[in-house]
């Protein structure tokens, strides 16, 4: 398999899913260059076009979770905390003008950590929570608990913070 | 859980969510780069088998000697400290030696002294009843 083809078709799933788990480019694009120095010394042993993309999926959101845990972006709030805390002090008129899908994204990238690469494998990836399971190396019911936690605060989240939006539906 | 998102198809509320979290396309600069750095590390892989390696600090990419040459270093600094503990336990030895002669010398020296007093006292008391 050529290597620039790969990153050419790859390119965008994996600097996506390294920028939804960790909610910053600088970040997602260090993550994303490492992911493709690893498939380079790995494409021998890389079967066929779905074993990549199987491959750089896994590889990518555990990377991005490890970025996370090395601590080397801002704080997270606990799961307890995030319904109240964030999103508080954004200005409502710039909520009501921007885009709902960027609040959204922004949403899923600052909600807890174990969440948010599940959240993002099944929204951005559309994939079934069993796929997810073997992505991330976690117990199907781990997997389903982590989405229906996140999607839960993620819907709770909108209905507080974007009343606009919920309004207009 | 979830059979509802197994089997049931989305709601309005997951379907904004997927569009909201649609892939984002990367910049033709970022591309390069990603090619770039491969590039590198392959060529300097190739050329001095050395591997590479993020530090935990974040920038950019270290490249690490050969593992054999790590191995070899580890190896010397194993046999470095293998002599150093050696000559440590060598010169522990050489004092207590040094202490236990001087522990003897001493001991022989207030056994003589113990005997010349023993004679000095006995020449006194020959002398008295003379």
């Amino acid at each position: 398999m050529e290597f620039r083809g790969l990153v050419e078709e790859h390119q965008s799933m994996v600097f996506s899913i390294a920028l939804r788990v960790l909610g910053d480019s600088g970040a997602a694009e260090e993550v994303a260059q490492d992911v493709f120095v690893e498939m380079h010394g790995s494409l021998e042993r890389l079967e066929s076009p779905e074993h990549v993309k199987f491959w750089l999926r896994r590889v990518v959101s555990h990377r991005s979770v490890d970025y996370l845990r090395r601590g080397r972006l801002r704080p997270e709030f606990a799961a307890e905390e995030w319904t109240e805390e964030h999103g508080r002090g954004w200005d409502e008129s710039v909520v009501r003008n921007e885009a709902v899908g960027m609040r959204l994204e922004q949403m899923v990238s600052s909600l807890p950590r174990g969440l948010r690469a599940a959240v993002v494998l099944r929204y951005q990836e559309d994939l079934t929570p069993d796929e997810i399971a073997k992505i991330l190396e976690q117990p199907l019911a781990t997997v389903k608990s982590n989405l229906q936690r996140g999607l839960e605060m993620l819907r709770q989240k909108a209905g507080t913070v974007l009343k606009e939006y919920v309004r207009e539906r | 859980m979830s059979d509802e998102l197994e089997q049931e198809p989305m709601d309005e509320f997951e379907r904004d969510l997927a569009r909201a979290l649609r892939r984002v396309e990367v910049r033709s600069e970022t591309t390069a780069k990603f090619l770039a750095i491969a590039a590198e590390a392959r060529a300097e892989h190739q050329r001095t088998g050395k591997m590479w390696v993020r530090p935990a600090s974040g920038g950019r990419l270290l490249f690490l000697p050969k593992p054999q040459i790590l191995l070899g270093g580890t190896i010397a600094a194993v046999l470095v400290l293998g002599l150093f503990a050696g000559e440590k336990v060598q010169e522990r030895r050489k004092a207590e030696i040094v202490a236990r002669q001087f522990e003897v010398a001493m001991r022989i020296t207030g056994r003589t002294l113990d005997g010349v007093e023993e004679r000095v006292s006995r020449a006194g008391t020959r002398q008295e009843k003379e």
